[in-house]
């Protein structure tokens, strides 16, 4: 008796070792900062350890570890995170989370600026279905929300993320021309000055 | 025919959560195929959907590169240490429910049985008694309690009543609150009252003891 239920405990503490890259990579997509996301992710496994008997093998167990780091996010670090960030900070967080190479665009700092800027509930669903492919019910599950306000909170978030990376290429463009002045820039300017630089 | 083209659903209601389902790949096949026909017809709704599924894709490889590094030993760790399962709400409640039940009937019975002659030391082990200054002075051991507002007893520390008569013998310790001199007076007020003495109180080391047995 006592060796099944060590053995079950083993168990899941195997399929949640299995899961813990995943859950790094989702908490650094909440609160946008690697320490942060490790801390966060630290705090999840507490309790998901603590908890685990409440783990009914239905259903991934990425979505019930997912569901606890959202739920200890929401608890615990939002709150911390609601200030507002200011562009210089958000290109330099995006700096340490950013792809490397190529990929690393001017398009995708501003697109982090932007992210921002969104509203915490929209960019929440924007990260589980966008940046990490979760259907629509999986994130409704994740959230604790019906799947009509995924739906809803997706399609203002991607029509918002929109304007606003409209507006700072438009800002861009104009900071940058004709001979780049060194008038007051915003910042992304600047990120895209040293780009061309190195 | 005529019914297909009165269908709503046939062809061009297309929404704005469509469009966003159609990105995310959240479409099955026959909606699909609506949604792409409808996007060559609107290039302006076309040229959004593009900045979408570019967004979409820049998004997807926000911290990617996280999932291929090491994980953190500090990280890895927390599954070696022993679990202490959360206790359930409702357990708790069934806990302090079953305490005050517990310690409401221990009080009862000594009134029952002490008859208003002896003191009483409140029986049940609660957590949040408040203590009596021990050993009050004769001017004071009337019916005036004196409460002290700190000390609360330890369940572990409340368990011989009958030390009750020790401490009173040692007048020269008036210091020791937090042993348990309890006076069925003065208890944390939400949990448990017991009836007032008639009488001043008295002590009567028989009923210590005779309290303490059972």
């Amino acid at each position: 008796m006592a060796n099944k239920q060590q053995r079950e405990r083993d168990e899941i503490k195997w399929m949640i070792a299995r899961e813990i890259p995943a859950l790094r990579r989702y908490a650094t997509l909440l609160v946008r900062n690697r320490d942060g996301g490790d801390d966060l992710v630290q705090d999840t496994l507490e309790r998901a350890m603590n908890k685990s008997h409440t783990w009914r093998r239905e259903g991934s167990i990425r979505s019930w570890l997912y569901r606890i780091q959202y739920s200890v996010f929401l608890n615990r670090y939002r709150k911390a995170h609601v200030r507002e960030i200011a562009d210089s900070d958000a290109v330099e967080q995006a700096a340490g989370i950013a792809p490397g190479g190529q990929e690393n665009t001017l398009e995708y700092k501003r697109l982090m600026v932007a992210i921002e800027k969104l509203k915490p509930r929209q960019r929440d669903v924007l990260m589980l279905v966008a940046a990490q492919g979760f259907s629509y019910d999986q994130a409704a599950a994740i959230m604790d929300v019906p799947v009509g306000t995924v739906r809803s909170r997706l399609a203002r978030a991607r029509s918002d993320l929109r304007a606003l990376m409209k507006e700072t290429g438009n800002a861009e463009t104009h900071a940058l021309s004709p001979a780049d002045t060194g008038a007051p820039q915003i910042h992304v300017g600047t990120a895209a000055r040293e780009e061309r630089k190195s | 025919m005529t019914q297909q083209k009165n269908n709503i659903y046939t062809f061009d209601l297309i929404d704005e959560r469509d469009i966003h389902a159609y990105i995310d790949g959240q479409l099955d096949e026959a909606r699909l195929k609506k949604v792409e026909a409808y996007l060559q017809k609107h290039p302006d709704i076309a040229a959004e959907v593009e900045d979408y599924v570019r967004y979409n894709r820049m998004l997807g490889m926000m911290a990617q590169d996280i999932t291929e590094e090491t994980v953190p030993p500090r990280l890895m760790q927390i599954l070696q240490k022993p679990v202490r399962p959360e206790i359930a709400p409702m357990a708790k409640i069934a806990a302090v429910a079953m305490l005050c039940l517990l310690s409401a009937s221990a009080g009862w019975i000594g009134a029952q049985r002490g008859a208003g002659e002896t003191i009483h030391a409140t029986q049940a082990p609660m957590p949040q008694i408040v203590a009596e200054a021990p050993a009050a002075p004769p001017e004071l051991a009337d019916h005036t309690p004196i409460i002290e507002p700190a000390p609360v007893v330890e369940p572990a520390v409340v368990s011989g009543y009958g030390n009750n008569a020790r401490m009173l013998s040692h007048p020269q310790e008036p210091g020791l609150n937090n042993t348990p001199a309890i006076n069925n007076n003065v208890t944390s007020g939400d949990v448990y009252i017991p009836p007032a003495l008639p009488h001043p109180v008295e002590i009567n080391a028989g009923g210590y003891d005779d309290i303490s047995s059972h």
